[in-house]
């Protein structure tokens, strides 16, 4: 039985209420403009991943995901 | 003053009948529901009831639950005073009543495991000493109350609590009531007196006080200094709900659906394809289990550690919903296109039942939601086994 790690997005100052929307949002951009950046094989953004992954229902990240493809993504990527 | 005393009197005597109150608690009868285990391979509508964590031990196995309730003897009007301490008492319960046999957790708990609750004990320990003519198994009993987290058949006060935050709304909720009676008392007493000599024969003559300058400067500041006592915890457990002090090990979204929830423990991804996520559908009444809640039972469960940080992210796939547990304290609104977040340190191991609490059509009572509060260990094999 493999030890699951208890870790997860941790709690961010710059969302201190109980909407987190814009959260998992920015986290999403986080994490495709660290990829742009830094390029697609680097480690370094798994950690952002992670973290949109932990906050975003699934639906969303699937729609976003369509959205970038289509070239249609509403956000500052 | 005759008035007062005829109410008082007839007050008791409904109290000592066990008629109204919480007098009506004490005289349900102890009984124990014999709970037989699925197996959890079996479900309605094809759902796998895998996901609750019971559903691990073997099929067929019995255990048996608790359920809250003592029988108490008519002890005339002493029987009231205690019927106050013992309601304290079960609402500030913290221990679990392990059969260590038929335990409906795999892992078995000594009775000597289970800490003494230093608060019950000093009740019981004080109730026992104010009326010493109260049988001892009394006291006995107090101690091996099975908590109540769900909801029991003509409850009047609150679950127990499972959270520092719901103590919190319960100790505020004491504090009130306080003020609370001692207004209403006063205030039915002057409304009392004043009708009872509002007569021509009693009072032929009516008084005619128009100022009086003291008596109205006290009741403007004494009404506010009630206020101030009522406010001051009041906003001390507000604020205290504000404060993000720990980050969270562990988030789990909750999104509600027309009409059952899904959740969706996405830490352990490694991409973006979900990995544990799950529906959890009402139990249909014609398809409960003896010993299974009405309305509150579901397939899957929520299972979670407890003694955890936990984050919960409410949120909507179509219409308004909205995510309550009142053992754990949390009622949150599911707003479709909004994410809401809800920090919650489930202090002790059981299982919560809860159900939507926003409207949202036609099956709106029939989506109930169920939190399974294991230990670490547990919790990390669930997650194991639920991700093969």
């Amino acid at each position: 039985m493999a030890e699951i790690e208890l870790k997860t997005a941790p709690a961010d100052f710059r969302f201190p209420t109980t909407n987190q929307t814009r959260h998992c949002f920015t986290r999403y951009i986080e994490f495709h403009r660290c990829l742009s950046a830094k390029g697609e094989n680097s480690g370094e953004c798994e950690k952002f991943a992670k973290y949109y992954r932990s906050l975003c229902p699934g639906e969303w990240v699937d729609k976003w995901n369509e959205q970038r493809e289509n070239g249609t993504f509403p956000g500052p990527l | 003053m005759g008035l007062l005393a005829y109410v008082g009197s007839s007050f008791m005597h409904k109290c000592r009948n066990g008629n109204i109150g919480v007098s009506r608690f004490l005289h349900a009868s102890n009984f124990e529901r014999k709970v037989i285990l699925s197996g959890g391979n079996e479900s309605c509508h094809g759902h796998f009831s895998k996901r609750s964590y019971s559903s691990l031990l073997a099929a067929g196995s019995e255990c048996r639950t608790t359920v809250a309730g003592m029988r108490m003897p008519d002890v005339g009007s002493g029987g009231f005073s205690s019927s106050t301490y013992l309601s304290l008492a079960k609402t500030y319960s913290r221990s679990i009543h392990f059969d260590s046999k038929n335990s409906c957790l795999p892992t078995s708990v000594n009775p000597e495991q289970i800490v003494q609750n230093s608060d019950i004990h000093n009740i019981t320990t004080d109730m026992v000493k104010m009326m010493g003519d109260i049988p001892r198994w009394i006291s006995q009993s107090v101690s091996t109350i099975a908590p109540c987290d769900a909801p029991e058949p003509w409850q009047i006060g609150f679950q127990d609590a499972a959270t520092p935050m719901m103590q919190g709304i319960i100790d505020l909720h004491h504090d009130i009531f306080f003020f609370l009676t001692n207004i209403a008392v006063f205030v039915s007493y002057i409304m009392a007196r004043a009708l009872w000599h509002f007569s021509h024969k009693r009072n032929p003559i009516p008084q005619r006080i128009v100022h009086g300058t003291t008596i109205e400067i006290i009741w403007t500041i004494f009404p506010s200094i009630i206020l101030m006592f009522v406010a001051i915890p009041s906003f001390a457990l507000l604020y205290s709900m504000d404060e993000v002090v720990v980050d969270p090990s562990i988030t789990i979204k909750a999104i509600g659906h027309q009409w059952y929830w899904s959740y969706e423990y996405s830490d352990y991804n490694s991409s973006d394809e979900q990995s544990l996520a799950f529906d959890s559908y009402m139990i249909p009444e014609s398809d409960l289990e003896l010993g299974q809640l009405r309305l509150l039972e579901v397939d899957n469960r929520v299972v979670v550690p407890a003694k955890t940080h936990l984050r919960f992210i409410i949120t909507a796939a179509d219409v308004l919903h909205s995510w309550a547990v009142p053992s754990l304290g949390v009622k949150c609104d599911a707003v479709p296109g909004r994410l809401n977040q809800i920090s919650t340190f489930i202090q002790r191991e059981g299982v919560y039942y809860g159900q939507c609490s926003e409207i949202c059509g036609t099956n709106h009572a029939f989506m109930p939601i169920v939190v399974e509060a294991v230990s670490t260990n547990d919790y990390s094999s669930w997650v194991s086994n639920q991700m093969e």
